[in-house]
């Protein structure tokens, strides 16, 4: 199982929806309400593209 | 619909069993329904509709009702309902405060006067002015079984489907979906037992709405995409009764908890928690039983 941190958009109790709330998921579970926000663009990775 | 003048004496009809009972009883002798009911009936001067939730042990009978009575007391999607009397919340309230406390609740007991009932007056901000008073029961999954398996075993299960003017039957998607017969056969019993109380003459379609949900769909995503799809492959015996007997009924899938953990109690048996609640079609079967009536 893996950590899911925060809640989205249909979680019911407040207490479940803060940014420091925790919860899980199997390693594979696919869910409506489960996914991720990039911090930052591609091009800003200068590690990746080796610039 | 026609109104029922109750009388106002020292005795009062069961509202379920229509026993007379002392006006001043808790319970009804005969069936153990609370007297309450028929008191706030009495206060209404209508007769109200009621809705069965039916299913098997641990199909989850207890959540969906009380998430259902919550939601609709917290007036999602326009709707408002208000409780008669203090007795109608204590199952939302029980059903929510396990949730919010990462715990299922407890197994409802298969005796009739720990039953939790609850009586809303329901309605809609923008669909005209419908006032449902609807009387839903959180019944035992076991009394259930014992009902259909030997009828009159309880005799308030009887009485009440007699009474309903719709039912939710809750269906164990989860299961359905690991290919185990089991929640196809108890809801084929479950429908043949209905179908033999309610159809009125032989070869005649049953008209009151039926809504087959299939529960614990966080567990089975795909039943949310086609419902009747997968009753039809998964649930193939009780799709069958459907068309057959039933002339009123629709599939829906419902999940409460968005993911489950596992750990183990003192006893060292696996026990299930709601790591947290996501709710996910809870209210449409309840809209289209509404809407059928």
């Amino acid at each position: 199982m893996h950590v899911v941190r925060g809640g989205a958009f249909d979680t019911y109790f407040e207490s479940q929806v803060t940014a420091e709330f925790r919860t899980g998921q199997i390693a594979l579970a696919r869910t409506h309400n489960t996914g991720f926000r990039c911090a930052m663009d591609l091009c800003d990775a200068t590690w990746i593209n080796g610039d | 619909m026609t109104t029922t003048t109750y009388p106002t004496r020292t005795t009062m009809p069961c509202l379920i069993c229509e026993t007379k009972n002392p006006a001043d009883a808790l319970l009804c002798d005969e069936c153990g329904a609370p007297m309450a009911l028929i008191q706030e009936a009495v206060a209404q001067n209508r007769d109200p509709s009621i809705v069965t939730v039916l299913g098997e042990s641990n199909v989850g009978k207890t959540v969906y009702l009380g998430m259902l009575l919550d939601m609709l007391s917290k007036h999602v999607d326009d709707y408002e309902a208000i409780p008669k009397g203090a007795y109608s919340v204590n199952l939302q309230h029980t059903v929510i405060s396990y949730l919010a406390a990462r715990q299922f609740p407890p197994k409802t007991a298969v005796e009739v006067d720990d039953w939790h009932w609850a009586y809303y007056q329901v309605s809609h901000k923008h669909r005209g002015s419908s006032i449902y008073d609807l009387v839903m029961p959180d019944m035992a999954g076991e009394a259930i079984a014992a009902e259909v398996a030997n009828p009159k075993t309880f005799r308030v299960i009887r009485s009440l489907l007699e009474k309903s003017v719709g039912a939710i039957l809750l269906v164990d998607g989860a299961l359905a979906a690991t290919g185990s017969p089991q929640p196809d056969f108890f809801a084929l019993k479950l429908l043949s037992y209905l179908d033999g109380i309610v159809a009125r003459k032989k070869g005649e379609k049953i008209k009151a709405p039926v809504a087959v949900v299939l529960s614990k769909g966080d567990h089975c995503p795909e039943c949310f995409d086609d419902p009747r799809g997968f009753a039809r492959t998964n649930l193939n015996r009780l799709w069958n009764i459907c068309q057959s007997r039933f002339e009123n009924y629709e599939f829906f899938a419902t999940s409460v908890v968005g993911a489950l953990g596992y750990g183990t109690d003192a006893d060292g048996s696996v026990v299930q928690y709601p790591l947290h609640t996501a709710p996910r079609g809870i209210i449409e079967p309840y809209e289209w039983v509404l809407s059928a009536l």
